[in-house]
């Protein structure tokens, strides 16, 4: 997947949408590109074109866990977003997008974090294909249940306590959903933490012995919750219009492209049940979701 | 005959969810939910229906007891509020302002029919950095202050009127 660092490009054409230059394109590069730089790759994801490059070859090969779940190596090296990783040896390590610096520290796998996290939110901003909206989601009996949430929402120990009790793992960061309103699978990496507001780790679906989806799958079930000690879970019913606020609360293209995001939630909320709560354990209310009469269905697919 | 404002078109995506209304405006970017009444009135600002024909139409849609204009009235404001009519054509009120308790009286609206009354609910729609970041918590409350007498507590609710609707509510 490495590219030449001579054949980068990126694209000068910046595709304006829905009237805005998105947040995608980034800043040139400036002065970084005349450090020594040795190894480099172009990725693909939902449509987003992303470069990445190095000043240290072995790098590139450390990198595979930490990019994009499902991306693949770009046909062409022009991109639309660069990203640099300078290895410090014996100096901090540099993490730039263009010319801004997203993270300085002596700690390799700390930079390794950051660029995944860049790279999942880059191409959740600049994805051309799919709507990206931060939540965590499950496959359950043919259909999905999302949990939407910004970070420190307990939306991953909630999808982790899915997915133990029988669901398919779609994503714990990003849900997706094509134009019909259907979830796609993003199934990184889940970043688990050791009680509420504790530092988090990043654990593989595999190492955690989960099942990971992979059908497009109708929406059944959309439950709005933050972890709450000593919280109940005693969920009311939003009407579809309240859930729409609440998802579009979290979609991340949604200045962007509102458009879309419109007509796609329009199609997530019209078949789903949406409910909306604080909840205490994520086992009590993971029992409770996959108990709804929503997620009944005869077409059983996923997570039988 | 007071003829109803005009709703504002420019700059808004709109999506029907059910019997509600996702407005979505792209110059303030934000985002309001407008529940059945208030779609409708808001369909009905077509700058000629009078408020009385409105009211009518509101009685057979709804199945209200009576055709009552302050339920109009009461969501133009709110539209207007939300910057959902044309600013020049918003008409003067025929009537001092009315709020959901006093409507809630009037019409019989008890139970589930007060989802009849007017919600119209609005949201900033986040940039991607604030899609992505953590929600600001809010400060935490200082001391209490004490309790009013209820008297006092309703008087000033009815004063208030639907000041309160028109905040991101999501109580309806």
């Amino acid at each position: 997947v490495s590219a030449s660092l001579g054949s980068w490009r990126r694209a000068a054409d910046a595709e304006r949408v829905d009237g805005v230059t998105p947040a995608s394109v980034g800043a040139p590069s400036g002065s970084l590109d005349t450090l020594d730089w040795t190894g480099s790759l172009s990725l693909v994801s939902h449509g987003a074109r992303i470069g990445v490059r190095v000043n240290e070859p072995a790098v590139l090969e450390r990198l595979t866990p930490y990019l994009p779940p499902g991306s693949s190596p770009a046909p062409s090296p022009q991109v639309n977003d660069l990203y640099s990783l300078w290895v410090g040896n014996g100096e901090p390590h540099r993490l730039y997008r263009g010319s801004a610096t997203l993270a300085q520290t002596y700690d390799l796998e700390a930079v390794f974090e950051a660029l995944e996290s860049a790279l999942s939110f880059n191409v959740a901003v600049a994805a051309r294909r799919g709507l990206f909206v931060h939540a965590g989601a499950v496959g359950w009996r043919g259909r999905a249940i999302v949990v939407p949430g910004r970070s420190m929402s307990g939306k991953t120990s909630l999808v982790a306590a899915l997915a133990r009790a029988g669901a398919a793992y779609y994503s714990d960061e990003y849900a997706i959903f094509d134009e019909r309103g259907r979830l796609h699978p993003f199934p990184g990496r889940l970043s688990m933490r050791n009680g509420h507001g504790a530092s988090a780790e990043k654990r593989s679906p595999e190492e955690l012995g989960l099942r990971v989806g992979s059908e497009p799958l109708p929406v059944a079930l959309v439950a709005v919750t933050d972890w709450q000690r000593g919280a109940r879970w005693r969920p009311r019913t939003l009407s579809p219009g309240q859930a729409m606020l609440a998802l579009l609360d979290n979609t991340v293209p949604a200045q962007l492209r509102p458009k879309l995001a419109l007509t796609t939630l329009g199609r997530v909320v019209e078949g789903s049940v949406a409910l909306r709560g604080k909840r205490g354990e994520a086992e009590e209310v993971a029992a409770s979701l996959l108990e709804h009469p929503a997620t009944d269905n005869h077409h059983q697919r996923e997570g039988d | 005959m007071t003829t109803l404002p005009k709703a504002r078109n420019d700059g808004l995506l709109t999506e029907e969810v059910d019997d509600e209304l996702v407005v979505y405006d792209r110059e303030t970017q934000r985002a309001h939910r407008l529940n059945r009444t208030a779609r409708l009135v808001w369909h009905g600002c077509d700058g000629q229906t009078t408020v009385g024909d409105l009211a009518t139409r509101l009685q057979d849609e709804l199945e209200l007891a009576t055709a009552d204009e302050d339920i109009v009235w009461l969501t133009l404001r709110k539209l207007e509020r939300a910057d959902l009519l044309e600013a020049s054509r918003m008409p003067t009120p025929g009537v001092n302002g009315v709020s959901r308790r006093q409507l809630v009286h009037r019409l019989g609206l008890v139970g589930g029919l007060a989802a009849l009354l007017p919600v119209v609910q609005t949201m900033r729609v986040p940039t991607p950095a604030m899609a992505q970041s953590v929600p600001v918590e809010e400060p935490p409350k200082h001391k209490k202050k004490p309790r009013k007498k209820r008297k006092e507590r309703k008087d000033k609710d009815d004063k208030r009127g639907d000041r309160r609707d028109h905040r991101d509510d999501d109580d309806d």
